[in-house]
């Protein structure tokens, strides 16, 4: 079995597409979500949201694109809680409010979340909050995935467990080129049935 | 004896007066959480088919969960996003229409069955 | 995003302004930061992206003496102002300014009911008084009084009587039942129209005309200059009502029912705003378009005749109602019966046969004053983030003007893949037709062919000879451009008046195509 850090850092940090584990290495699927796939969740009005949704999509059950109106996402949030579905987001904060207040009386919870911010020197600042057995390897990761953020997290979290409601947080900074400006935060998020 | 039921009526009407906290035709603010629902939010979220907020609601709830008033799982976080960001349909309410205290008291009139 | 400012405003002077309206209001009524608070102020129905019409700050005065503060600092800085008052004109831009980063000025908290007179019926209100408001008032002081309100209860009583609003009741044309104004001009001077510039008069809100000329109408619709009361005349409660429904099945009954009810308006016997109202005006009360079709297209004729018979509906849905003792009532009625119940297939309704049925139950409602929000519903038609912009023309109350403008706007909508939902309110001598182009503002395409159709919509009617009587900030350019007879001879009046009264174009740059001087002179 491969420790998830070994997971999280497969192959070299340039080539971030060999972030898919080798054939070679078995990796424990994700806890008791094995079985269950997992629906995404995406601002796709910006470059950010385009690119994670090119990264969960081919695991995810179902994708979504919001664009300017959050309330996109209560018809997600009402036939994923349905189905006990895991929901992981790239979105902006109304949206994942609104995500929250719908999945809540199904005892959804967070499993993870990400806050990424341009600060004005080209840098980027990812605020994290996770399991800690797993968040230190993340916020690697991040630190070391400047403008491909995206895509590094979006493969990331189509691969966790979420079976507990965040404990940790970590805070990162990096280089970051973005090509355009956004207005607005980003926050990346797993939202999961943690409560009977 | 006529004198002391004079000075009673003036005291009755004095009461009277006195019991209305604005003068006439002044919508005194802050309001109540009662009247501000009355004003912004009863229209579309009363009970029955006819309120545009309850009949969305109602297709994800049910109709006897949909109406606001009563629901006991509303986040108040969540609440004064939807008021002051509006939702789907629902336009938000300015600071002019329901100010941020107006909003507190709002949220505790709601969570009334 | 930077905000937007006015192009001859640079941020410092901006901030000045803005400081100095602070000052006069105090720190909690302006809003100039980006953020909930200062976006609440965009049109939730907007056909463009929310930044197109979003101020860049926002100022609500409690009363005259502040407006006339602002104004002074306004004209100092140029500081062009948008006035709102309950800002719920929702289909026409809610309240939002006509330009991005424009200042709104938010009158709400300007809501007194200054006086309701039941021996005269009427009332004299401020801004911020909505028809709920005012409505609650009457019910607590037990006068036997009616309102005349637009379908939406939350609106302004003198906001929507400003924009040439109407309603369902025999009051139901606004700005006619209104009586006396108080305007702040752009200079800080205040006045009162009619007889209330005769210090002691008792007949402010009894007598239209005062003496001399009649100017409350160009304060309508306009921006000449801040309404800061008005009053406004309140039916007595009459001692019988009688609303009705007649259904008719086909599509083509329009001409007919058009020819049938105007001379009972002319002659008013039909006494109220009536509405021939088309089927999906009224499906939408109730249903949604994905219970028939695709939620995504325009519905299929073949889905009409299964939403009549599902809602016992007629392609054409006429409402009225009767008022006044009963032997009278009956009467008329009779004649009523006899001129809309000839066309075959008519059904007629009453209150015991329809009382439950939602889009039945609002109607009786508006056509006694009573407000309401039930007309929201017919957002939720298309789904998504469902929104619509008022496409209005005016039409004669004649057969041939309706099914031309119902065909003409039918066509055209289909041909954008929209649906007609669309009522005419019948008036006195003319019928105001709502097409209400109803789209999912999530969807950018839909978006887009909302205006390119309601553009052409414009074009359309005004080959045809048919003007509109409002619109939404998107289109007040074009539609001012359509009334241009003569060269334009009304507009080059409207923009003398406005330098001669706003010389800074200090107030509302653009509501209807008024612009001020140095605006008009950079689009030149």
């Amino acid at each position: 079995m491969v420790s998830r850090r070994a997971f999280l850092r497969g192959g070299s940090l340039a080539g971030l597409a060999s972030l898919v584990p080798a054939a070679s290495a078995a990796v424990r699927p994700r806890a008791t979500w094995a079985s269950l796939p997992f629906e995404a969740v995406c601002d796709t009005r910006h470059q950010d949201g385009d690119a994670f949704l090119a990264a969960v999509a081919p695991r995810a059950y179902r994708s979504h694109g919001v664009g300017v109106d959050p309330g996109a996402v209560i018809g997600v949030m009402a036939d994923a809680t349905a189905a006990r579905r895991v929901v992981l987001g790239l979105t902006t904060p109304s949206t994942l409010m609104i995500a929250r207040q719908i999945a809540a009386p199904h005892g959804y919870g967070l499993a993870f979340q990400g806050e990424h911010d341009y600060l004005d020197s080209d840098r980027l600042r990812h605020h994290l909050r996770g399991d800690a057995a797993w968040l230190d390897d993340l916020a690697s990761l991040l630190e070391n995935s400047a403008d491909a953020w995206p895509q590094a997290l979006g493969r990331s979290l189509a691969g966790l467990p979420a079976d507990r409601e965040c404990t940790t947080t970590r805070a990162v900074t990096c280089a970051a080129r973005h090509p355009e400006r956004i207005s607005g935060q980003r926050v990346s998020w797993m939202l999961a049935p943690l409560r009977a | 004896m006529r004198r002391t039921l004079g000075l009673i009526l003036l005291a009755a009407s004095m009461g009277v007066a006195a019991s209305e906290t604005a003068p006439d035709g002044i919508d005194a603010r802050p309001r109540s959480g009662e009247k501000t629902y009355g004003l912004f939010c009863e229209g579309c979220h009363k009970p029955g088919t006819e309120g545009p907020g309850t009949r969305v609601l109602a297709a994800r709830l049910g109709w006897d969960k949909a109406p606001l008033k009563g629901r006991q799982d509303l986040d108040p976080t969540y609440v004064k996003h939807v008021v002051r960001h509006g939702l789907i349909e629902m336009a938000p309410l300015r600071p002019t229409d329901i100010t941020d205290e107006e909003l507190d008291a709002l949220i505790t009139y709601l969570r009334q069955p | 995003m930077p905000q937007a400012l006015p192009n001859w405003l640079t941020p410092q002077q901006f901030q000045q302004a803005v400081d100095e309206m602070r000052a006069v209001v105090g720190k909690q009524w302006v809003v100039a930061e980006d953020g909930p608070a200062l976006r609440s102020y965009r049109d939730a129905f907007s056909p463009e992206e929310d930044d197109v019409f979003l101020p860049s700050a926002v100022v609500a005065p409690d009363g005259v003496e502040q407006i006339q503060k602002i104004l002074k600092i306004a004209n100092d800085y140029r500081v062009p102002l948008w006035t709102i008052s309950s800002g719920k004109n929702f289909a026409y831009g809610g309240p939002a300014p006509r330009k991005a980063g424009h200042v709104v000025l938010d009158l709400k908290r300007m809501n007194r009911i200054i006086e309701v007179n039941e021996e005269f019926g009427y009332a004299l209100v401020e801004p911020g008084v909505t028809y709920f408001q005012l409505y609650e008032y009457i019910q607590k002081k037990g006068y036997k009084l009616w309102i005349d309100c637009a379908a939406p209860g939350w609106g302004s009583v003198l906001g929507n009587t400003l924009e040439h609003g109407v309603g369902y009741t025999p009051y139901g044309d606004h700005f006619m039942m209104h009586c006396g104004m108080e305007v702040v001009l752009a200079d800080g001077t205040v006045l009162r129209t009619g007889q209330g510039s005769l210090p002691g008069t008792q007949c402010w809100q009894l007598f239209q005309y005062g003496f001399g000329p009649v100017l409350d109408g160009i304060f309508t619709q306009s921006n000449f200059g801040i309404v800061t009361k008005m009053g406004m005349w309140l039916m007595p409660e009459p001692p019988g009502y009688m609303p009705f429904m007649i259904t008719y099945e086909r599509e083509e009954d329009l001409h007919a029912i058009t020819e049938a009810v105007r001379p009972l308006k002319v002659n008013m016997l039909i006494p109220n705003g009536a509405f021939t109202v088309g089927l999906l005006w009224e499906a939408s009360i109730k249903t949604t378009r994905a219970q028939y079709g695709d939620p995504k297209k325009r519905l299929p004729e073949s889905a009409m005749k299964k939403i009549m018979a599902d809602h016992k509906l007629g392609m054409w849905n006429f409402y009225a109602a009767l008022y006044g003792p009963k032997p009278m009532m009956d009467n008329t009625f009779k004649v009523v019966r006899e001129a809309l119940g000839s066309i075959p297939g008519a059904k007629f309704y009453f209150d015991e046969d329809r009382k439950g049925d939602p889009s039945w139950d609002y109607r009786v409602k508006l056509m006694r004053g009573i407000p309401n929000m039930t007309e929201f519903n017919m957002t939720n038609w298309v789904g998504g983030s469902g929104a619509h912009v008022d496409f209005s023309p005016i039409s004669p109350t004649r057969g041939d003007d309706a099914v031309k403008q119902y065909e003409l706007i039918k066509t055209r909508a289909h041909e954008y893949n929209f649906d007609y939902i669309g009522e005419f309110a019948v008036g006195w001598r003319d019928m105001h037709h709502v097409f209400s182009l109803t789209f999912d503002r999530s969807d950018t395409d839909q978006r887009r062919r909302a205006r390119e159709l309601f553009s052409a919509l414009i074009d359309d009617a005004a080959k045809a000879g048919y003007g509109e009587y409002r619109t939404h900030l998107a289109f007040m350019d074009k539609i001012a451009g359509t009334y241009n007879w003569n060269d334009g001879a009304l507009w080059k009046l409207h923009h003398k008046l406005k330098d001669a009264l706003d010389p800074n174009g200090i107030l509302a740059p653009g509501k209807m195509g008024i612009w001020p001087k140095h605006m008009r002179e950079e689009e030149a």
